[in-house]
């Protein structure tokens, strides 16, 4: 009945032990963000049927179930319909484009150009999406952490504090999945004392979700002051001259290296054809 | 009967890699009036079944009946479930949720719409009745607690209620001996004051909490009913009992102790008098000596 973990996927880690889940987190990050650059730039329809392609093979190798992935979309379908629709009734065509209007009233106007615009943003969404989401379901947080602290390690050279930035990142992610447990808790207590969550309507059920954000900021701020303390107390933070080693080294193996190159020549693949392709 | 439960499962996180079963055919019954303790380790579907028994999950499959009405049907009204039955959550926290006690505890009268005097009144005999001062406490920050106070404050927010079950799970994790042992006593007062018309159920992972209190033991492992009876009876299988890694009472745990040196000796003993006639019948010769012809 109150189960909202089944439903906020984002930020979970499936510890399956398939090939993406051990693939090294440096090459898996630098895939991630190649497809998403990839579903930022391309936009005729060919080239998001190969994204669709590319999806399906990172979907078989990453062994998720496929319906649990796509669950992941639920929580915010409704808000991309809102966007879709304010995108189209309020499209601001190029200069110079033509527009086939096919409905109008007063300065609210539906052109054929408008829709597939959007259409095309709302695919760009879906691949963004699914490309993030993919990452953090295969990559641990302290994958995901070691991974981007030696890409950007670079930056660490002219002055800029990567290594907090990405704890504070890590951090707010750990945090996703923990506020869902807690909210789950809270809104038990208050069900067991008589508040009716799946009744009334959008308006009714915000002002019963209203009293919940108290105890749970006041739960957020102990949880962070503890953590703050266990930090200090293993001698967490940069002081000059200090350098944190680690464990366990990243090493990049065989299936790495070809991942790598399939995603890059996918990526090269798919843009060529977007700039050729005829729709 | 009160409660019926006929072949409950429940698998949390239905279809997700996550998926976990909690309980697994679980047939249970608990009579109306009667202290109830559900004891097993963690994991073995306590707060599961208190969850169920709430009206906060529905069980599926399996056949859930309050006081005779099927729980799944249609036309069951789940407010009649969740106002009978007040639960006291395992962590106070997550129960207490206003910025002071009497807000809070007042939030189960004034959702039931009562009067602002009634609301009042309950809130008052509430407060005292866990050992809290109605004026002195009714204007506290609830952050400020101490955690034997929280808890208090939280049963006095299911006490308000005025529910025909009261459920406890868990109720002294995490509290330090005194506040343990000041807790029990509570609970125990609150079971005489009531007697007769609540029904107290009471979740633990130990079974000194509950052998003074119980009227019924019900054993859960691994989502199901491992064994029941009279606290006497459930002492009696000290042996399994330890096995599941549930806590036992000191005394029971001196007599399991001393079965590798008497092998005779009963484990079903309350108090320290108990384990020392215990201890006289296997020591006396003639006893041992039947023993040793059996």
């Amino acid at each position: 009945m109150i189960e909202l973990s089944r439903d906020i996927t984002f930020g979970q880690y499936v510890n399956n032990g398939s090939a993406l889940t051990r693939m090294d987190p440096r090459a898996k990050l630098l895939s991630a963000l190649l497809l998403i650059i990839l579903a930022s730039i391309v936009n005729s329809f060919l080239a998001f049927a190969l994204c669709l392609l590319l999806c399906v093979v990172v979907q078989r190798t990453s062994r998720i179930s496929t319906a649990y992935v796509l669950r992941g979309y639920k929580p915010f379908l409704g808000f991309l319909l809102f966007i879709y629709i304010i995108e189209i009734l309020f499209y601001y065509a190029p200069s110079g484009q033509h527009q086939t209007i096919l409905w109008h009233w007063s300065f609210l106007n539906i052109s054929v150009q408008a829709i597939l615009a959007s259409t095309i943003t709302m695919i760009r969404v879906f691949f963004l999406y699914y490309f993030v989401s993919m990452m953090m379901f295969t990559t641990s947080l302290v994958d995901l952490t070691d991974g981007m602290e030696a890409l950007l390690s670079p930056l660490q050279r002219i002055g800029i504090p990567i290594n907090a930035f990405i704890m504070v990142l890590v951090i707010a992610f750990k945090f996703v999945p923990i506020f869902v447990v807690e909210v789950e808790r809270l809104m038990k207590a208050q069900t067991a004392r008589g508040v009716r969550f799946d009744q009334g309507n959008f308006i009714q059920r915000i002002y019963k979700i209203a009293p919940l954000m108290i105890p749970l900021f006041v739960s957020g701020f102990k949880r962070a002051q503890v953590l703050s303390i266990a930090m200090e107390a293993r001698c967490y933070g940069g002081r000059p001259g200090w350098h944190r080693t680690k464990r366990r080294a990243l090493r990049f193996t065989r299936f790495d290296i070809q991942a790598l190159a399939f995603i890059v020549l996918a990526t090269i693949i798919t843009i060529v054809i977007n700039f050729v392709a005829p729709f | 009967m009160l409660f019926q439960l006929k072949d409950v499962s429940h698998t949390y996180l239905r279809n997700t890699p996550f998926e976990t079963v909690a309980l697994h055919n679980l047939t249970l019954s608990i009579a109306a009036g009667q202290t109830v303790a559900l004891i097993g380790p963690t994991k073995s579907g306590k707060s599961t079944l208190v969850d169920i028994l709430a009206g906060l999950i529905k069980p599926a499959p399996g056949t859930f009946l309050f006081e005779g009405a099927d729980v799944a049907a249609p036309t069951f009204d789940i407010d009649q479930l969740r106002n009978s039955v007040g639960v006291v959550f395992q962590s106070p926290e997550a129960q207490i949720f206003e910025e002071t006690v009497g807000k809070d505890v007042s939030f189960g009268p004034r959702r039931k719409r009562v009067s602002l005097a009634e609301s009042r009144r309950l809130v008052q005999e509430s407060l005292e009745a866990v050992g809290l001062p109605y004026e002195d406490f009714r204007t506290r920050y609830t952050y400020a607690l101490s955690g034997g106070q929280k808890r208090r404050v939280a049963i006095a927010g299911v006490l308000a209620l005025q529910p025909k079950v009261i459920i406890f799970d868990e109720p002294t994790a995490g509290l330090d001996p005194r506040g343990r042992r000041d807790l029990l006593h509570l609970i125990a007062t609150l079971k005489q004051r009531h007697d007769l018309t609540t029904t107290t159920i009471y979740a633990s992972s130990s079974l000194e909490d509950v052998i003074d209190l119980a009227d019924i033991i019900h054993v859960l492992d691994q989502g199901r009913v491992a064994f029941s009876g009279a606290p006497r009876e459930i002492l009696a299988r000290a042996d399994e009992l330890a096995a599941l890694d549930i806590t036992l009472p000191e005394v029971t745990q001196i007599a399991l102790a001393l079965r590798s040196v008497m092998p005779a000796m009963r484990t079903d003993v309350l108090n320290l008098d108990e384990l020392e006639q215990a201890v006289y019948a296997c020591a006396t010769p003639t006893q041992s000596k039947e023993h040793k012809l059996q």
